[in-house]
């Protein structure tokens, strides 16, 4: 009887020890990313182990996330320290009542709505039984079309009920598949290489949706990690701010590097990054212009200054 | 009645839990909203959103893709009794198809069946077919021999063996198969609702789910998921208890 | 009503002959009780019979044709409950054989309370096999059995599992339809009083594979402890 009890309550403790999820005593920090060519100052760094020539105390925990949703929610329960996502879903969590800030910009980058219907010139060409792939509702690639909507039909949701939810890699295949799905709204490298197929084409550019550059992806961090881990969070940005450099200094070694972890062919590889709209910079461009837009059109309900949001 | 006390009275149990947790503040209200705001959101997505229509739709897509999986099964069952061949294709079809799930077949379905309403409901039939097999393959090899021998003697085969001995004898696995491929039903269309979107009008509940948790509505996905339990409950306390009642109990014939 | 008949016939299970050569005669309206130890092979030689299961050697007939299969115009009475169908209330059950044949509904019903009176089951056409008891479950069965106009009845220890009161009422019930309606039957009994009081013939079936048919000379009224009848049980030899 004792050792049953004695053991039972072994196993309870490890098992509590193991829900606590804070981050432990060492310097870490736990950093979530997601695939696709925006991301690729994170590999380089990665690769050239910029953290470790700053700071070689700090350590690097990485969690792929599926999408920004995901991601999101692993920052709410506090399982990772930093994600990196779009503009719009860290409005819609600051809004929430998140008390996030962003640190740096990532990238900016060529998105666009591809479409596989040579009769689809424009968005007035797409009827309500068309369906839209994109990643999620509430992602970058949602409200730039939401944003060209609003600027076209004075009608920000007018496509809100004709959205499908499909990854990138599978909205492609969809897409490839030449059956019912027409319409991808998408991001490197896969726009690059939907464009590339014969009976494709861009409907609307992220830019021209915009109006103007915007930054794709930025880093984001809660306050708690500002406060308590706030020289490993400058170490970050100044190794990634490096990565950037190194980036535009030496092209030939960041294919290598590249090419291994997308899994692209060199040539091709080089042709994607000399794109000249895919910058990785850590400027933060388009910030007031999504929160005017998602205020406006009631994506968020609560006002957000600009300066605000931004970390220094 | 003491049954439905008691269920009563769990519940309040767990609604003063929640509500307990809540004030602690251990965890982020957006993970963790009171019970105040996820009241509120349901009331608010009933009056001013489309949550009835959205209920009404996706309800209307569970029963479509179950009485489909019920009519194919029960098809293939007739079938799968007269040939042994048939019999064992259907064994290992069952056998491949049933651990996948059917969001993982995402880009086969999109192939078959496109991205709109044809998509959710044949990712609700795989849900429900193979369990249901399942179920109803067990039911009818579990026939008492007498039984199938007073069926020989009266030189009843085929379709009429099928509808006169066979499935009444069988219908405890049968409508067990049921109940499984309705909840079954409800995941598989949840699922897919949150991939393929609104495939007409408003879309579903599943959609509803999804939109609210992209947007980071926390109390109003609890509140979806609140619908979608008192949905459960109904169906199962009073639908199917009716059922049951009118049958197997009628007969005898619980297990 | 038929007779039937068995040809040479030779059965085996696995490596034991469970009849070798059986040759005999059912005459038309005859009652054949089958007895013997048990697992002799009584039910065996019913399923034969009946066409359930097949012979390696020698035929079987009735009413001059071979016997293949089980036919609806042999019905089987079997001793287990589940012959009755739970989800069919007792009339219905009953009421089967003709369901089968393509009669009307009307007619059934008609026909099925007529047999319900016969075993005196008025009361419980409505109900349900669970509901019942066992003898009253053995009733129904008997019921469904003879209502289509059966060639020949067959009976597997239809009273097997009941009490000796019960059993004998359902003796006496069987005896005055079987008079009333000159059905050929072949009744397997371990019990052999039963086997007396029923029987115009009777065969017995023993373990080395060997048979032996006896008329049934008892007087009428038989009286189940009478010293003529324990006299005669007391002759057999199993």
């Amino acid at each position: 009887m004792k050792k049953i009890f004695w053991g039972t309550i072994l196993i309870i403790a490890l098992v509590l020890t193991g829900c606590v999820g804070t981050p432990t005593e060492e310097k870490t920090l736990i950093i979530a990313e997601q695939y696709g060519l925006a991301y690729a100052p994170l590999q380089v760094m990665q690769a050239k182990n910029f953290v470790g020539e700053i700071d070689p105390d700090l350590k690097l925990e990485w969690a792929k996330a599926g999408n920004t949703t995901a991601i999101r929610e692993m920052m709410l329960a506090g399982k990772v320290d930093i994600g990196f996502m779009g503009i719009p879903p860290f409005l819609i969590a600051r809004d929430k009542g998140m008390d996030w800030d962003i640190f740096m910009g990532l990238s900016q980058a060529p998105v666009g709505l591809v479409s596989s219907n040579s009769e689809i010139q424009g968005l007035a060409d797409i009827e309500g039984s068309d369906r839209i792939a994109l990643p999620q509702p509430g992602s970058i690639q949602h409200i730039l079309l939401a944003i060209a909507a609003e600027r076209e039909f004075d009608d920000a949701a007018r496509f809100d009920q004709q959205l499908v939810t499909m990854k990138h890699p599978d909205g492609m295949s969809a897409m490839l598949a030449g059956q019912e799905l027409q319409l991808h709204f998408t991001s490197p490298p896969f726009i690059f290489m939907e464009l590339d197929e014969p009976n494709t084409h861009l409907v609307l550019g992220g830019t021209e949706a915009m109006g103007g550059p915007f930054t794709f992806i930025i880093g984001a961090a809660p306050k708690r990690v500002q406060r308590e881990k706030a020289d490993s969070l400058a170490v970050l940005k100044q190794a990634l701010q490096k990565a950037m450099v190194f980036m535009r200094e030496e092209p030939e070694e960041t294919i290598e590097i590249l090419a291994q972890s997308y899994q692209l062919e060199p040539e091709v590889l080089k042709g994607y990054l000399e794109n000249p709209e895919l910058n990785y910079t850590d400027e933060i461009e388009g910030l007031e212009t999504f929160i005017d837009f998602m205020g406006r059109n009631g994506y968020l309900e609560n006002e957000i200054a600009a300066d605000e949001v931004v970390w220094n | 009645m003491k049954q439905l006390r008691i269920k009563a009275i769990l519940i309040l149990a767990c609604c003063l839990i929640w509500q307990g947790v809540y004030w602690t503040g251990m965890y982020s209200p957006l993970i963790f909203p009171s019970l105040g705001t996820i009241v509120h959101a349901l009331g608010r997505d009933f009056v001013e959103g489309a949550l009835i229509e959205q209920f009404i739709y996706s309800m209307r897509l569970v029963i479509e893709g179950l009485l489909l999986s019920i009519v194919l099964g029960l098809g293939i069952a007739l079938i799968a009794r007269s040939s042994s061949v048939f019999r064992s294709g259907i064994d290992l079809l069952i056998s491949l198809a049933h651990p996948l799930p059917g969001v993982a077949l995402l880009p086969l379905v999109i192939l078959w069946a496109g991205i709109g309403e044809g998509a959710v409901l044949f990712i609700i039939v795989h849900s429900v077919l193979w369990p249901f097999l399942v179920s109803l393959f067990g039911a009818l090899d579990r026939l008492p021999q007498t039984q199938q021998e007073v069926a020989d003697n009266y030189e009843i085969f085929g379709w009429r063996r099928l509808i006169w001995v066979d499935l009444p004898g069988s219908f405890p696995g049968f409508l067990s198969g049921v109940k499984i491929g309705w909840s079954r039903a409800w995941r598989a269309l949840i699922s897919a609702e949150m991939i393929f979107g609104a495939t007409s009008g408003s879309g579903g509940i599943g959609w509803y789910l999804f939109q609210k948790r992209v947007f980071m509505d926390t109390a109003g996905l609890f509140a979806g998921l609140v619908v979608i339990m008192v949905i459960g409950i109904l169906i199962e306390g009073i639908f199917f208890r009716w059922i049951e009642k009118r049958t197997v109990i009628r007969w005898g014939m619980e297990r | 009503m038929s007779g039937f008949r068995f040809e040479s016939v030779t059965k085996t299970f696995g490596n034991e002959e469970i009849f070798r050569e059986l040759s005999l005669q059912g005459a038309p309206a005859s009652f054949l009780c089958v007895v013997g130890k048990s697992g002799v092979g009584k039910s065996t030689f019913l399923r034969l019979l009946g066409g359930f299961d097949q012979a390696e050697k020698g035929t079987i007939t009735i009413g001059g044709e071979q016997v293949t299969r089980p036919q609806k115009k042999c019905p089987m009475v079997f001793q287990s409950y589940e012959q009755l169908f739970p989800w069919l209330p007792v009339w219905e059950n009953i009421a089967f054989p003709l369901r089968v044949i393509g009669v009307d509904k009307s007619e059934r019903r008609n026909r099925a309370m007529e047999a319900l009176q016969a075993v005196g089951l008025e009361q419980d056409a409505k109900k349900y096999p669970h509901q019942l008891s066992g003898g009253m479950k053995q009733r129904v069965a008997l019921a469904r059995a003879w209502i289509a106009e059966p060639q020949l009845l067959l009976m597997d220890e239809p009273f097997g599992g009941l009490d000796m009161m019960t059993r004998e009422v359902l003796q006496d019930l069987l005896i005055s339809l079987w008079r009333e309606k000159q059905w050929t039957v072949v009744f397997i009994t371990h019990d052999l009083r039963e086997a007396a009081r029923l029987s115009t013939d009777l065969l017995i079936l023993r373990e080395n594979g060997s048979w032996e048919m006896k008329k049934n000379e008892l007087s009428q009224p038989r009286d189940p402890y009478s010293a003529e009848l324990n006299r005669w049980i007391r002759e057999i030899e199993l």
